[in-house]
């Protein structure tokens, strides 16, 4: 069977038949975005290849944790390599020896419209919209998302009240997701 | 409350407002919707980054644990690969080796100190994940169409309230609580299931604090009457036999 066209929930169900095949193509699959996103929170190479290999191996070993009607398997992965990474960069590192996927937030279902949007847009759109957001609004989103940070922590680090923290995040989601829908349609979403 | 979807979203808020928000999104279906729709946007986030390679023995590393896995039956999950503790090894040259005694002895208590500290630190952390998890759950039960219903202080607490988030099936349940008094020494909390049968436990729980706010029942609830909760001696009743402290009817 050709596991390039296998699905990812397909490639998980394969890891309970201890399939390494399986993990070799998802591997192959998510390294390059995954370490991405390690690298971001923690501008570590060697730390962000430790905590890849912690969370590909945390899936492969915990593969039934998955439950399909939360998302897809790419946003669950990569949410366990930046919550793990995160725990990194906030003392954590290696304190105990696996992930545990209990302890990893789920995501709830998505709005099924948005699901087909959000599987039509690349990379370089979504990065379009990302930088198209004002400065400000842009780097309180990023100190929550990539350095886990909470608002008050926010507010501490870039000297401005809780409630312009707030307001902040709130208005850069609104118009990323406003932006990401302009650019599927051609109008607002 | 509206500003909040984002914060939560992005996990910005410490545990004790988020457990907050839960409560208030049990109740609100426009900040649910809100909280969904930012949740598919920040998925998002990580395809703004340009991928990146790794290292060449990455991908042997990984694929040769899992073998070892294999190998073990039992996939015992503590050992990790040669290629690791060489790596690992390798952060730390010298230290294991012509050191004098005597400073050997002073790394040895450090680690030891460091090793201790650690244990405390993750076990604090250990507990804002668990919580964090709960909470996530309790999101998750209430997009897949949770009932919701409220319970109401009795004159023993009328500060108290609580709301009972029942997933459809699940056969569990989770219970956010707010404004329990202060428990006496040696005492708990019990959930009461209520039927035409009678009350039968459904759960303790003994903290009031924001760790504890939250409790996940394993009972299901749907087929009852009422639920109760009431101050018991540490380890539960057979049935009630302290002050009832909230009510609710179904």
């Amino acid at each position: 069977m050709d596991l390039k066209a296998v699905s990812d929930e397909k490639l998980l169900s394969s890891f309970q038949q201890s399939d390494i095949k399986a993990l070799e193509e998802f591997y192959d699959r998510h390294q390059g975005i995954a370490l991405a996103v390690a690298y971001r929170v923690l501008e570590d190479r060697e730390l962000a290849e430790d905590v890849l290999q912690e969370a590909f191996l945390a899936v492969w070993r915990q593969a039934g944790s998955f439950n399909p009607e939360r998302g897809r398997v790419r946003a669950w992965f990569l949410s366990i390599v930046r919550h793990r990474a995160i725990d990194v960069t906030r003392g954590r590192s290696f304190a105990k020896e696996r992930i545990s996927l209990d302890e990893i937030p789920f995501e709830a279902p998505y709005p099924d419209a948005w699901q087909e949007l959000s599987a039509k847009l690349d990379g370089e759109q979504i990065n379009g919209a990302v930088e198209a957001l004002p400065p400000v609004q842009r780097e309180a989103i990023m100190l929550a998302y990539y350095s886990g940070l909470t608002h008050w922590e926010i507010a501490d680090r870039t000297g401005v009240p809780l409630g312009t923290v707030k307001g902040r995040m709130r208005l850069a989601m609104q118009k990323l997701r406003s932006l990401l829908a302009e650019m599927d349609t051609g109008g607002p979403y | 409350m509206e500003e909040l979807a984002a914060t939560f979203t992005l996990g910005a808020q410490p545990p004790e407002e988020r457990a907050a928000y839960l409560s208030h999104l049990a109740l609100c279906d426009v900040c649910r919707q809100e909280v969904r729709e930012f949740r598919a946007t920040a998925d998002l986030l990580p395809s703004a980054l340009e991928e990146q390679a790794g290292s060449p023995s990455l991908k042997g590393r990984i694929l040769a644990e899992a073998a070892a896995d294999l190998r073990k039956q039992d996939r015992p999950t503590t050992e990790r690969t040669p290629g690791e503790r060489r790596r690992r090894n390798w952060r730390w040259p010298g230290l294991l080796s012509s050191r004098p005694a005597a400073a050997m002895a002073v790394l040895l208590l450090a680690v030891v100190g460091v090793g201790i500290w650690n244990g405390i630190l993750w076990g604090q952390v250990n507990q804002r994940d668990q919580t964090l998890a709960r909470q996530d759950r309790l999101l998750d039960a209430i997009a897949a169409g949770a009932r919701i219903s409220r319970l109401a202080g009795t004159e023993a607490a009328p500060q108290a309230t609580a709301t009972l988030i029942q997933e459809p099936g699940a056969g569990s349940a989770f219970l956010l609580v707010e404004g329990l008094p202060d428990l006496p020494k040696g005492r708990e909390y019990q959930v009461w299931k209520i039927t035409g049968e009678g009350p039968a436990g459904a759960g303790i729980f003994s903290g009031t604090d924001s760790i504890e706010q939250l409790v996940i029942l394993t009972a299901d609830f749907f087929g009852a009457d009422a639920i109760g909760v009431s101050v018991e001696p540490k380890g539960g009743s057979p049935q009630p036999t302290g002050k009832i402290v909230l009510l609710g009817n179904f």
